[in-house]
């Protein structure tokens, strides 16, 4: 909503009001200031007549013209194609600076001395009014010859952009703005007389009757007008609504726009002689429509959606000889479910407006737009209105001062709580310690205690209510939710210190990408995704790692690492939390430290970064390979007993058709993952002796059996089981040679080695009997 | 005598001084001589021979000792220095990963509210229409649905457009008052431009109390203790404004971080930067949970601005690319 302070000052008397208060003002009620803009004119540019204007001889489309500006008669060279003798102008005087930073100095047009420079609007830095030169009108104030224009009041203004709430139909409008204001700074509003039909006017009943069914909960009212010469608004007019940027080509439109902008009543213009029938009489019928809207019929023929559309092929504009005017207010619920409910049915401007809230009192509408047009010679009026009006009971809300105070936590006393109200155009009484305010019809958004009390503190001004610390019950407030969250957090500090970097991703994803990753799409679905590559509900988090990760890649990092800790959906849709790792290229960015080349990641090292972050784990084969991860490198990651999740070598053809390095990824169910109180145990204040073993293993054979077969002999004093080294080359055929560190350590006693050489012993004959292992 | 010991000086490696050494103690050594002299000595003879002997043995002994010790530490010292890196090849580039700017932020917001007794909730991110809208007031064709343009699903629920449904989950769980809750998360809006992506973060809060002791001036207080422990020495406004789920409605700015109020490109020349929404909980809220004789207040963040203005990060939709660029900044 764009008002013009010389505009508001048609309704509420601001003048000693600064500009800045107006604005502090308008942010303190609720009305935000967007966007604000002084309208001001560089000096030198006057008011100035052409007293004569002829041909340029050596030029089609130059004039050359004699202007009076009080003190002198100007030559002036104009290009302007409405340029015309008698007209009042702005003219820019030698010397003036114009705001595209054009300095006006004498010149000579093709061989013709010019001596200023007649302007438009937008030379002027106006918003633009009309092609050509602006021509004053004595609208603006009587017309001085030689007078400066930024003396004038509407050179020299205020654009204000508010922003509205959704609730704030009410001030879509000068009128609803200066009501709010005039409440937050005590101002009355100014008096306005009711339209009083000249006498002799013809009466609107001898052309037009209007009926309406019982079921019609809306109101209506018709005025019509003869156009009997050219219909145009004045210089005054023009510059508001070019200014608030509803200026159009039709002179009809642009006086129901200015009445509409002026008092919130919405009005449509039909042309009458198109509606009416073979009598010269027009018969409109208003019915409910199938969703509750409400048509309004001549014959068979609908002509408008009560505020939401209108047949544009019987609209009225310039050429019209007999304008029907329609003011309406429809309830904001009606038009809002039946623009939802029928999606066939386009709105136009007026679905802003009324699925707002316009202004019910119709007759302020259309007595502004009359008394406009009374003014307009090329007019004649009909007398009287047609109207439909289903009152809307008016709705009463009661409180107490001390409800009010307590929710506001101030102190406000009553007489102010009364005067606020009245200000907003309620009808307040007050009864013992009952206060009753019966709510004006255009704010529907008032219905209870709390919405009174709104608008109390909203005039108070939220700033002069102090704060005041709320005393309670102590209270554990730690619940597992909070748990939950402090583990999260945990992990996710320990992965950032192991070198990945915390992403955030979508849950929307890539529906196609998903399928060929081989995810089975999820039963919940998206029914207007926001485009096709974030059509579907996430049920991983890799796809997105995927893509980050390639992305990082492309814009020259050798080594990426990535973590997120996110929700997912399960294909039945239910919603659950995971943590997903991705590393890809090299295990670091080359460096002095990190040495000049750094190896590619590999299984052990990623694995070895996703344990220091969720703590220790084991790998198990899969029984069923993900399709997605290397055939040949892949596992699930078990956790106390469970499988938590897996870890493997990004597939080939993911990786090529990525444009990836070589990648590796885990992903977790975070509420699988132990958090558990960790018991420590005994430990041995006995020296412990390590052993190397070096063992032929056929390739092929997992570590894993080689484990299994050594922790089925239970020695109790092997305390650790390490693979060091894997070593191969040509001598050894298809076998490597693996290096095991085994450590030893008694709780009771220092080990002899006697004793350790018993358990290797043990240890080897069980590998070349179940295994057929033995030493290299 | 003396020239052995300007040997022993003179000696500049260990080698030289192990020469000298051979020289004095060798098998053909001087004092090694002296002692096979005191052999032979005449034994009136032998007790003075041999308290010289001594004493030049262990004159020469000590001073070796203390010859080896310092071309020692001479040649340590060398090594050191042979082995040194040059201290300024330290650069900036840590091994180490970083949180992320958003998450990072909303912890630090959680933290606070911890730190107030709020208790931590969660909601599920897909809503039913009640909890989403219905319960806060927001009844079908309101107006301010439109506020939010929601991502529906086939099953006729939603992507829960803010946090606040949490407000209703978290009273129908307590059954009665008194609430004191933060409910953080993702949020979702079908609206994808400069300044908006489709998913985005929340905290909600919600403060209930039995009868009439929560006000307006409650929410003021602690909404003005918070934003200053985020944003440090800020001067905090309260505008009326319009949230269907609280009555009296208000949004919070606070001035401008950038420019201190004097009006800057980030806080659109106005010198307010506008944080928060809030407000006194609606009657008609409670009535949906069932609740009677209670009063509340309650707000809701976007952690992303906090988050953009806290870091001064320009581009909303850079949090969501994964961009190491942006996230090794928060090493």
């Amino acid at each position: 909503m764009i008002i013009t302070r010389n505009w508001l000052q048609e309704w509420i008397d601001i003048r000693e009001i600064s500009s800045e208060r107006l604005l502090s003002t308008l942010n303190s009620i609720g009305l935000e200031v967007d966007a604000h803009d002084k309208i001001s004119l560089p000096k030198g540019v006057v008011v100035g007549l052409v007293k004569s204007k002829r041909r340029h001889e050596n030029s089609d489309h130059l004039n050359v013209c004699e202007v009076d500006v009080g003190k002198q008669s100007l030559q002036i060279v104009c290009g302007a194609k409405n340029v015309e003798a008698g007209q009042y102008v702005a003219v820019s005087l030698i010397g003036a600076v114009l705001p595209s930073g054009l300095e006006i100095k004498p010149a000579k047009l093709r061989g013709v001395e010019s001596f200023g420079m007649i302007c438009s609007a937008t030379e002027l830095g106006l918003a633009k009014t009309n092609d050509g030169i602006m021509v004053l009108d004595s609208s603006i104030g009587e017309l001085v010859l030689g007078k400066e224009l930024r003396e004038y009041e509407i050179f020299n203004d205020d654009l204000i952009e508010i922003e509205l709430t959704a609730n704030r139909g009410d001030c879509l409008s000068i009128l609803g703005i200066a009501r709010d204001l005039g409440a937050a700074l005590d101002l009355p509003l100014k008096e306005k007389h009711e339209f009083e039909d000249a006498d002799g006017a013809p009466g609107i009943g001898r052309i037009l009757s209007v009926r309406a069914s019982d079921e019609v909960s809306a109101k209506f009212a018709f005025r019509a007008y003869e156009i009997k010469g050219e219909l145009k608004l004045n210089l005054k007019q023009t510059l508001r609504l070019a200014s608030v940027d509803i200026l159009q080509s039709c002179a009809v439109q642009n006086f129901i726009n200015y009445a509409t902008h002026s008092t919130g009543v919405l009005l449509r213009a039909y042309d009458f002689e198109k509606i009416a029938s073979a009598d010269g009489k027009v018969a409109l019928d208003i019915k409910p429509m199938p969703n509750g809207e409400f048509g309004v019929y001549a014959g068979k023929r609908l002509l408008s959606v009560a505020g939401i559309c209108q047949d544009a092929e019987l609209k009225a504009c310039c050429s019209s000889k007999v304008v029907l005017l329609e003011a309406n207010y429809t309830a904001p619920l009606i038009i809002a479910k039946a623009v939802n409910e029928n999606k066939g049915l386009k709105g136009d401007e007026h679905v802003y407006r009324s699925s707002r809230g316009s202004e019910p009192k119709l007759r302020l509408g259309l007595d502004l737009l009359f008394r406009l047009l009374l003014k307009n010679k090329a007019v004649s009026l009909y007398a009287g209105t047609q109207k439909i009006s289903n009152a809307l009971e008016p709705l009463i809300v009661g409180f107490s001062e001390k409800e009010i105070n307590s929710m506001i936590g101030a102190q406000i006393p009553r007489d102010k709580i009364v005067k606020i109200l009245k200000r907003l155009g309620f009808d307040v009484g007050v009864e013992a310690d009952l206060i009753t305010a019966k709510v004006p019809p255009f704010r529907h958004d008032i219905v209870n205690s709390h919405d009174v009390c709104e608008e109390i503190v909203r005039i108070v001004g939220i700033d002069n209510i102090a704060a005041a610390p709320l005393s309670f019950y102590e209270k554990n407030r730690l619940n597992d939710t909070y748990v939950s969250l402090c583990n999260g957090r945990k992990l996710r500090s320990k992965a950032a210190a192991v070198g990945f970097f915390e992403c955030v991703h979508y849950v929307f994803d890539d529906g196609k990408a998903l399928e060929n990753l081989g995810f089975a799409p999820c039963k919940v679905k998206i029914l207007n995704p926001i485009n096709g590559e974030l059509d579907a509900l996430r049920p991983t988090l890799i796809n997105h790692l995927l893509e980050s990760a390639e992305r990082n890649l492309k814009n020259s990092r050798r080594s990426v690492k990535l973590f997120e800790l996110g929700d997912v959906f399960n294909a039945d849709g239910s919603q659950c939390l995971r943590l997903g790792f991705i590393a890809s290229g090299l295990k670091a960015e080359p460096s002095i430290a990190a040495g000049a080349k750094p190896e590619a990641v590999d299984f052990l090292y990623f694995a070895n970064l996703i344990q220091s972050v969720i703590g220790k784990f084991n790998v198990r084969l899969p029984s069923e390979n993900l399709k997605f991860l290397s055939e040949f490198e892949q596992a699930q990651i078990e956790q106390g007993g469970e499988i938590v999740g897996f870890i493997g070598r990004v597939d080939y053809a993911v990786e090529a058709g990525r444009d990836l390095d070589k990648s590796y990824l885990c992903e977790i169910d975070f509420s699988k993952l132990k958090f558990e109180n960790i018991v420590a145990d005994a430990y041995s204040k006995f020296p412990s002796v390590s052993r190397d073993l070096s063992i032929l293993v056929p390739s092929g054979m997992r570590f894993e059996r080689i484990k299994q077969c050594i922790d089925a002999l239970k020695i109790e004093a092997l305390k650790e089981l390490i693979p060091s080294d894997l070593y191969s080359d040509e001598s050894l055929g298809d076998s490597k040679s693996l290096t095991i560190r085994l450590v030893f350590q008694d709780l009771q006693k220092t080990l002899c080695d006697e004793e350790v050489a018993g358990f290797t012993d043990k240890i080897l004959a069980a590998l070349s009997s179940e295994l057929g292992l033995g030493l290299r | 005598m003396q020239e052995i010991k300007a040997k022993i000086d003179a000696a500049s490696s260990l080698s030289e001084l192990e020469a000298v050494r051979l020289e004095l103690f060798g098998k053909k050594g001087i004092i090694t001589a002296l002692f096979s002299e005191l052999k032979s000595a005449a034994p009136e003879q032998k007790k003075e021979l041999a308290v010289s002997a001594n004493e030049k043995r262990d004159y020469f002994s000590e001073l070796i000792a203390a010859k080896r010790a310092s071309l020692e530490e001479a040649e340590q010292r060398e090594a050191m220095k042979n082995e040194a890196i040059d201290v300024t090849l330290f650069n900036e580039n840590v091994s180490c990963g970083a949180l992320h700017p958003v998450m990072e932020t909303m912890d630090k917001i959680i933290d606070y509210f911890i730190a107030q007794n709020f208790s931590v909730e969660s909601g599920p991110l897909i809503e039913d229409d009640f909890h989403n809208f219905e319960a806060l007031n927001l009844p079908k064709y309101h107006p301010a649905r439109d506020m939010q343009d929601t991502f529906y699903l086939n099953d006729g629920r939603l992507l829960r457009t803010h946090t606040s449904g949490v407000q209703i989950r978290t009273m129908e769980k307590f059954k009665a008052p008194p609430v004191r809750m933060i409910a953080p998360g993702a949020v979702f809006r079908r609206d994808m431009d400069l300044t908006h992506t489709p998913m985005f973060h929340q905290v909600e809060g919600l403060v209930v109390e039995q009868g009439d002791r929560v006000s307006f001036a409650n929410l003021k207080y602690v909404l003005e203790e918070f934003l200053r422990y985020m944003f440090g020495d800020v001067r905090v406004r309260f505008r009326p404004s319009f949230f269907p789920f609280t009555e009296p409605s208000t949004e919070v700015d606070i001035s401008c971080i950038f420019c201190h109020g004097e009006g800057c490109r980030v806080c659109k020349q106005t010198g307010w930067l506008e944080v928060l929404g809030s407000g006194v909980v609606d009657p008609n809220v409670f009535k949906a949970v069932g609740w009677k004789n209670v009063s509340g207040y309650a707000f809701g963040l976007g952690v992303e601005r906090f988050a953009m203005l806290l870091h001064g990060i320009p581009d909303l939709r850079s949090l969501f690319e994964g961009d190491i660029r942006l996230l090794e900044q928060f090493k």
